[in-house]
């Protein structure tokens, strides 16, 4: 099982780096707003104070212009009233007269008033005033005078001609006055109109600033959010896969919190423990353990949390979980630190073992059985070895008695025995000779499948010609023509390929030896496509009938009487027996008189590691 | 040819026993053969003890030792020849029914100087035996005997 992340995983949230920068966007897209919110308040109550200001100078302008045709209204008043009193004589004029004198009086204290940001207004106010009173002062007189002394008097006293010009003048202050007055007012007007017309721009701009950013806002938040959105459905997708790997896994996963609360659990592991949908969730982990192991895995467990890791749980040891109905089964655990929903929590992946402790098991069961196999073999094959020790020892002391006091009686007897006693002696003498070679071809035989291999490369041509050489040094007048190909190297057991040539050469010699020219092939040659080294040994010799072929190689099988040819039969048994341990084939082909060709293959690899000294007998 | 030395000869079949003296006699070996039946025996008449204490012993020229005899084996006997400083030269041949790979090695092991598979056939019995006794007791020199110790 592999283990899952070693450390506690961030999790790359790209909705949340993305909500950083959103949050200050809209911070700042906050405090813009607010900042022309505060910029057109500033200017609209610039622009109201401007109105104000406006209306207001409009309003002084006008209250001006008002008192300024008041005085002239009055002093008009005056003079006219003064030339009534002054032709009628009625008293009633007079006191008119003082009241326009008053009004005046009280207009031009306005005017002082109002013209009190205007020096040159002023000035010429100061200009005005005397001759006002001057005015005041004649027409009084005039009054008084005739009042007193009558008509004639007051008009030879008073000068109407400086009255005249008195009106004059001050008529014209005051029309002066009057021109500077709307000059100023329209002035005025026109500036504040400018100022206002400017303001009114500027807000215009700043309108259109306000509704751009409000679309770039509009924009730039809206691309944050169809951006958040993205996230969100990506994480989205990503929680369902989880979900889905999660519900789905056919391991059992369940996540634990630090208290040992199980938090989480998928499908396989309400189906596991036998719990039903959500019923695990909210359990104590313990609950899910047999009541033995609570008390070591509470211990475990704190020490996990402490310094946790992804590993097995119990590693070595075995572990079984409980079933909501009590019954208990085998587990694997495997433990991983993870972080979760803002906490650290342990996730474990429990899998049913049952099988494979029952695999095990069987396992075991079976290496026990091949144990105890193997221990019986190795004893029968001891057992063997005790067997071919005594047979060589006991069995062959009698025959060799035998075989002595025959020779013994025969010499001692010689005289005494006549031709038939002495026939009967020697079949006695070589009936135990026969039986001796028997053992020894027997005990070979036995030797072949108990020795050990000991593979190496084998020269086969040294061998082969090593048996030649003794065969024909035994035996300086054999006719035998040899006919030998260069055979290839082969890898085995140097010894025993060498008694598997002895045989067949042996065999070949032995049964072609009739021949008035004997011929004996060997030759070998590698089959690449058959992975394989095959050796001939052909003669020209007495042959055999193929339908007798697959005797060839048993033990004890022979096709000829001993009277014809002497043997045991065990030779070609043991040549079989030697070839099949090294993984290789025999096999024979011949006719009846035109002799036999003896052949072996041995594997081109090496020897098979299966070799079971005492397991190969005959086949192949 | 110094004085003739006798040939021990441990076998416990009386049978081969009679063969092996009956070819000595063919060969006309005048060497005393002397016999012991089994390991114990072979091993008193060596060391001079037990039922040959009192016998004046003589160094033979040749052990002809069995392998398999009673109560102590012919290996065993090998054994503690070789092991005695007096005995160790003593020539050996181990003289046996078995051809066994084990027995060879293990004898040889043990410090036998030659191991003679006795035959089946008589004639090549016969044979056998007539030219071991004329090479070791006749041909072959052997070792001198060793300068006596102390006890024995």
């Amino acid at each position: 099982m592999v283990p899952a992340s070693d450390t506690f995983s961030e999790p790359t949230n790209p909705a949340r780096s993305l909500k950083f920068s959103l949050e200050n966007k809209i911070a700042a897209g906050f405090a813009a707003a607010l900042l022309l919110l505060v910029l057109f308040g500033a200017l609209a109550w610039k622009n109201a104070r401007q109105f104000e200001d406006v209306l207001d100078s409009g309003y002084h302008r006008h209250e001006l212009l008002y008192q300024l045709e008041g005085c002239v209204n009055h002093l008009v008043q005056i003079l006219t009233e003064s030339q009534r009193y002054l032709l009628t004589g009625n008293e009633d004029s007079v006191e008119r007269w003082a009241e326009q004198t008053r009004f005046a009086e009280r207009a031009m204290q306005r005017l002082r008033q109002l013209t009190a940001d205007n020096a040159a207004q002023q000035s010429r106010l100061v200009q005005l005033e005397p001759l006002f009173h001057r005015l005041v002062e004649l027409t009084g007189r005039q009054n008084s005078i005739r009042r007193t002394t009558g008509l004639e008097d007051a008009i030879a006293e008073i000068d109407p001609a400086e009255i005249g010009r008195l009106m004059d003048v001050m008529g014209e202050i005051i029309g002066r006055m009057e021109r500077t007055e709307r000059a100023l007012l329209r002035e005025r007007g026109a500036t504040s109109l400018q100022a206002i017309r400017n303001t009114t721009a500027w807000i215009a701009v700043g309108s259109l600033a306000a509704l751009a950013l409000v679309a770039g806002a509009y924009l730039v938040v809206g691309r944050d959010f169809s951006a958040r959105r993205d996230a969100e459905q990506a994480l989205r997708r990503s929680e369902q896969m989880f979900q889905r790997l999660f519900e789905n896994s056919p391991d059992a996963i369940i996540l634990v919190d630090r208290g040992g609360r199980i938090r989480r659990a998928n499908r396989r592991a309400g189906e596991l423990f036998g719990y039903g949908e959500q019923q695990l969730a909210g359990l104590q982990l313990q609950r899910l353990l047999p009541e033995r192991f609570r008390a070591r895995h509470a211990a475990h467990f704190a020490t996990y949390f402490a310094a946790p890791r992804a590993r097995e749980m119990g590693a070595g040891l075995e572990l079984f979980a409980r079933c909501q109905d009590g019954s208990e089964f085998p587990v694997d655990i495997l433990l991983s630190p993870i972080e979760a929903e803002g906490e650290r929590q342990t996730l474990a992946v429990i899998r049913d073992i049952t099988e494979r402790r029952q695999a095990e098991k069987k396992i075991h069961s079976l290496n026990l059985n091949l144990q105890l196999q193997n221990s019986r073999l190795e004893n029968a094959n001891k057992e063997l070895e005790a067997f071919s020790y005594s047979v060589s020892h006991d069995l062959r002391a009698p025959l060799r008695h035998i075989d002595g006091f025959t020779g013994l009686l025969t010499k001692h007897a010689a005289g005494v025995l006549d031709e038939k006693a002495q026939r009967y002696l020697k079949v006695i003498s070589d009936a135990a000779v026969q039986m001796g070679r028997l053992i020894d071809d027997l005990l070979a035989f036995s030797r072949t499948g108990r020795a050990q291999l000991n593979p190496g490369p084998v020269d086969s041509n040294s061998i082969v010609s090593a048996i030649i050489a003794e065969i024909t040094g035994g035996n300086p007048d054999s006719r035998i023509d040899w006919k030998i190909s260069s055979l290839p190297l082969v890898r085995g057991d140097a010894a025993l390929l060498r008694q598997v040539w002895v045989n067949l050469i042996g065999n070949a010699v032995k049964y072609s030896s009739r021949e008035p020219t004997p011929r004996i092939e060997i030759s070998g040659h590698v089959d690449t496509s058959a992975s394989e080294t095959v050796f001939h040994v052909r003669d020209n010799g007495v042959g055999f009938d193929m339908q007798y072929a697959d005797k060839l190689f048993g033990v004890f099988q022979r096709l000829h009487a001993d009277t014809e040819f002497e043997g045991t039969g065990v030779g070609l048994a043991n040549v079989r027996r030697i070839v099949a341990r090294h993984g290789g084939r025999t096999w024979a082909e011949g006719r009846p008189g035109e002799g036999a060709t003896f052949s072996f293959s041995l594997p081109l690899n090496a020897i098979p590691a299966t070799d079971n000294p005492s397991a190969s007998t005959s086949n192949s | 040819m110094n004085t003739l030395r006798p040939i021990l000869l441990a076998e416990d079949n009386p049978n081969d026993i009679e063969l092996i003296l009956t070819a000595f006699q063919e060969a006309r070996l005048a060497n005393e053969v002397v016999v012991a039946r089994d390991g114990v025996d072979a091993l008193d008449y060596l060391f001079r003890r037990g039922k040959h204490a009192n016998v004046a012993a003589q160094r033979p020229a040749v052990v002809l030792l069995d392998l398999k005899m009673p109560r102590i084996d012919g290996r065993e006997v090998l054994r503690q020849v070789r092991a005695d400083p007096q005995l160790k030269t003593l020539p050996v041949v181990v003289l046996t029914s078995s051809r066994e790979e084990s027995d060879l090695l293990r004898t040889y092991q043990l410090g036998c100087n030659a191991y003679v598979v006795k035959p089946v056939a008589f004639d090549d019995f016969i044979s056998a035996v007539t030219q071991l006794g004329v090479f070791w007791a006749l041909l072959n020199e052997p070792p001198p005997n060793p300068i006596p110790a102390a006890g024995s």
